[in-house]
Formats: C-alpha cells, structure tokens, sequence
C-alpha cells in the first residue's frame, strides 16, 4: 500500500517542567489508516495526541498535515484540518446540563436565516441528530439530558457526534478503554464503517494491547515518551510477547 | 417530530418542578398578602409591584446572563447606580438627551469589558473581578456626588425610561418586556446564548470542539452590563435623581432571583421564564412588608428566611432526581 501520508509528526517533544512526556517522536500516518498507539500508563501516548489535536503546545517539533507544516494554537485550528480529538472521558466532551441534541450540535449548531436574522433551527437540531444517530443502528432520544445518560451511551453519542463533523483524521485518546466489550464493538463497528466509507485515518491510543490489534492496521509501541516498536498488526500476531517486552523495556 | 413537539418539551423543561412551585408561591405570597393588607389585592398595588419588578426583573436577567456562563457579577447594582449618575452629571452640563445615553452605555461597555476581560482572559474569578470593580466604582460613584443626590434634569431621559406610556403601560413595562423578551430569544435562540450554557456547563466540551470560550465569557458581561445600564435608567428616572448607594438593596435579590429559578452559580442552568417568576416572588414580598406598616427592615429578614426555605426545597429536590 502507497498510500500518502497524512499526517506526520517530526521530532515531537514535549517537556512538563524537568519532565520530558514526549521525546523525539516521529510517527506517519496514512491515507485511510486506523494507526495504533499502545503503551504503559505514562508513556506519552495522551501527550502526543493532544499536541497533534492543538490541545497542547509541544516545546520542539513540528507536524505535518497533507505534507504542509502547521502549527495549532487552539483545538479550533485542528478542527479546521479536519482532526477531531476524542477524549477518554465523555465527561470532558459533553456538557451534562445540555440534552443530546444540543450536544451533538455543539459548535456545529444548524441555523435558519429570517432576512439578516440567523437563528438556530431546532427542528432541525432533533430531526438530524435522529437520523443521524439512526443510521447507525443506535437509537437515542434527543431530548434527552446527557446526565442521564448511561458512561457507554455517552462515549457512542461522542464518537458519533465527531463522525458526523466528517473529520479526516480522528484522534481517540483510550476512548473505548473504559468500556464493556459489548459496547467495545460497537465503537470499533462504527469506526471501520465509516473508515471504509470516508477513507479517513484514525490513531488509537490505548494502553491495552488487545484493543489496538483488534482494530489497527499497525502499530507503534511508546515508554517512557520514546517509540520503542513499530509493526504492522499481521506481523505482531503470534510475536506478542516481542511487543509487550518493548512495552515494559525489557 | 414537529414544531409541537418542541414546544412541548420546552414547557416541560420551563415549568419542571422548580417552575411549578415558584408560580405556587407566587399564588401562596399574594394570596396571603391580600389577607393581610386589605389594599394589596388592588389593580393599583399590582401596578405599583409590576412597576418595582422592572428593575428588579431587569437586573435579575442581567445577573442570569453571567450565571448562565458559570461567573457571577456582584457588581450589577454599583453599574446600574454608576450609569444613572452619569446622567444626571450630564444632565446637568446640559448635554444633549442622545450623547448622554451613549456616554451612559459607553461606560457600561467599560465595566463590562474590564469585567469580562479579567474573568476569562486573566482568569481571575469573576467574583473577585466584580468585588474589585464594585469598590472601585462605589468610590467614584461617592466622588462624583458626595454623599448627596443629583437630580436627573434631562426631561426625554426622564420620559424615555418612566414618565411616558405606551397603550396604556408605563414604559419602563414596556421596556421589561422588550428585554425579557430579547434575553429569552438570545438564551434559546442564537448560538452565543446556547454557547453560554455549554461554557458554563462544562468549558472543557466547547473548548475541545474549538469554541472560543474567552470571548464568549467577556461577551456574557457586555451583556450583563448593557442590562444593567437599563435597570439603573429606569430606578433612576423613577426617582429623577441618582445616588452611589441607589442599588445597593438590588444586590442580592438580583442574584437570588436566578438562583430561586434554577440557575446554578457553577454554571449551565438558568431559565428566563423562572427567573422572572422568582423575581416577582421577592417583589411581592417586599411590597407586602411596607404595607404591612411593619419595619421595613423585616423585608431583609423575611427575604433571607426565604431564600434559605426554597433553597433549602431545592436541593432536597435535587437529592429526590439523583437518587431515582
């Protein structure tokens, strides 16, 4: 497969005071690619994808999107290349006291034009949110509170609401590493479907293995703020063992 | 899915059980009040708490707008005492009607922009910010009147905000309704008013969706400020003059008001319609307690007795909705 590249970071590091979370990493992504990122808790794995999603300044480096250099000050910047980040916690990415159809249009918010009046269209914002999430063969209620919302219903509503932006590239940060299985397939479901529909790439961080070769297509083992490993998943089925060791530095 | 059905849901979500039991209460106060004082079921006396829920009303929503982004300004009453005292200066320079209400607005915009530029881009808390800024503004409110009254000479001010009618209501009525009417469409629909309730509901969500949180926040406390400007007009051609302590007693039924109605000073709550009701809950009472012809300070004593009972409703409310 020569497929482009879309994304790449170049000598990415990233200090927290004496601290050094990412150091020198370099990592390509392709055209279409579902890229793994595993790793030990601490290993920078969370860090290197909220620099890639502007959520953090990296301290050297620079990153590439379609082969042009760029520099993301604030997740809107991100967000206008057409990365969108999805955060372990849907707590961070919800707001509770809204209800699903608001969330979902967050930032996004369908509007009607009346002369020089724009008002937000609501009908709209029920209806498509509906359908939306429909086409997908879940079913939620729009009006409801995320509040009352169940942790694996929240983390669906989020997943959905960032396919339904189009983006070229999505970002999970351990966004299934919380969840049941059931739940767990879903998500992966809903990913390859729309990876096989949009050609989009994604990167899965996650700190558990089995996760990562249940749904990537390679893999990039992280300790310590380093890449330590890189395969493609058909080539680490059977060496497992070889990968873990990476991990855990041995 | 349909117009009805919206509508439908958004009464249920107006009048949810905070909604039901502030019109309850509404109904309990007048009704006891009207056993109590003969004159107070009269059409006179409900013009004349109609008349007082103006500026409370109006800095009740000013105060809403800011809770609904998760700040709180406790400056509201030392803006609204501040812009009618800018009047009356100008007034008295014989400055004409329309540059002195855009040197009032224009210091408004001031307030609220070092206000809102404190809160969200320093970060500093808002109540800091506004604790700060109502020092501030008390003491150059005391130095431009010493201690004393100035009179509002400036007569279109006076007919602009209280002495004119319009189809039979006073016009600062009008003026409550028009404002009312313009805070509830920006809150339910324009995507600054819903983005108001994310960012006070949990900032990190907009933020990570690429909202700019800060200008939203400082454009909150223009809001807020341009409200308050409003209010302080009105109390100011209702008694034709101005003084720095004016609105001091606005202060904390302005904050109560929202608060009775649901909103949350962590942010993401907070409805027009109830904040209204509650409002004219506090007006009854107050009104009520002067016509009793009892000392009027039992109104603070009765005021703060009642914000602690239906706060007190609220939260074993609240407790009652988690635990189902």
């Amino acid at each position: 497969m020569a497929e482009s590249i879309v994304l790449e970071t170049r000598n990415l590091t990233k200090c927290f005071g004496a601290v050094r979370a990412v150091q020198d990493v370099s990592i390509v992504l392709r055209k279409g690619e579902i890229l793994g990122l595993v790793g030990d808790n601490g290993a920078g794995k969370s860090t290197l994808l909220k620099i890639i999603a502007g959520i953090l300044q990296p301290t050297s480096g620079e990153i590439y999107v379609d082969n042009k250099k760029v520099r993301f000050k604030h997740p809107r910047d991100a967000i206008e290349k057409g990365i969108y980040y999805i955060p372990q916690e849907p707590s961070v990415a919800l707001v509770e006291q809204l209800n699903v159809a608001e969330n979902f249009f967050l930032n996004n918010e369908p509007i009607r034009k009346i002369g020089l009046i724009k008002l937000l269209n609501w009908d709209a914002f029920y209806k498509e949110t509906r359908e939306f999430i429909e086409s997908f063969g879940l079913r939620f209620d729009p009006y409801r509170k995320v509040r009352e919302l169940s942790g694996g219903e929240r983390q669906l509503l989020v997943v959905v609401r960032a396919l339904y932006r189009r983006p070229r590239i999505l970002l999970l940060d351990e966004a299934v590493s919380a969840l049941s299985v059931r739940i767990k397939e879903q998500i992966f479901d809903i990913l390859r479907k729309y990876r096989d529909r949009t050609n989009a790439s994604m990167i899965f961080v996650s700190h558990i293995l089995e996760d990562a070769l249940a749904l990537c297509e390679r893999i990039y083992v992280m300790r310590l703020g380093k890449i330590v490993f890189e395969a493609p998943t058909k080539e680490i089925y059977g060496k497992e063992e070889l990968a873990i060791k990476m991990w855990r530095g041995e | 899915m349909g117009f009805q059905e919206i509508i439908f849901h958004d009464i249920k979500e107006v009048f949810n059980i905070e909604g039901i039991l502030l019109v309850i209460a509404n109904v309990g106060v007048f009704i006891a009040f009207s056993i109590g004082v003969p004159t107070f079921a009269t059409i006179s006396n409900i013009y004349v708490i109609f008349d007082f829920l103006s500026v409370l009303g109006i800095a009740a929503l000013a105060e809403l707008t800011v809770l609904v982004g998760g700040e709180i300004d406790v400056s509201v009453p030392m803006q609204m005492a501040m812009v009618a005292i800018v009047t009356a200066l100008c007034s008295s320079y014989k400055i004409p009607t329309a540059a002195s209400l855009i040197i009032a607005f224009l210091i408004a915009v001031l307030i609220g922009c070092v206000n809102g530029f404190f809160t969200a881009y320093i970060q500093l808390p808002s109540f800091l910010v506004t604790l700060a800024t109502n020092a501030l503004l008390q003491g150059v409110a005391i130095i431009l009147t010493r201690y004393s009254s100035l009179p509002i000479m400036d007569m279109r001010v006076l007919e602009l905000f209280y002495r004119t009618s319009i189809a039979g209501l006073r016009i600062n009525l009008v003026w409550f309704i028009v404002i009312v009417a313009i805070v509830a469409f920006i809150l339910k629909y324009t995507r600054f008013g819903r983005r108001a309730y994310a960012i006070g509901g949990n900032p990190f969500a907009p933020w990570n969706l690429g909202i700019d949180i800060r200008k939203n926040k400082l454009e909150l406390f223009l809001v807020t400020s341009m409200l308050s400007a409003v209010a302080g007009l009105i109390l100011g051609a209702r008694a034709e003059s101005a003084r720095a302590d004016m609105a001091t007693a606005y202060l904390l039924p302005a904050i109560a008001a929202p608060v009775l109605g649901g909103a949350s000073l962590t942010g993401g709550y907070g409805s027009v319609i109830r904040t209204i009701l509650a409002a004219l809950v506090l007006q009854q009472l107050t009104v009520g307690v002067y016509a009793l012809g009892v000392e009027p300070a039992m109104y603070l004593v009765l005021q703060g007795i009642a914000l602690i009972i239906i706060l007190t409703i609220r939260i074993a409310l609240q407790y009652r909705l988690y635990k189902k």
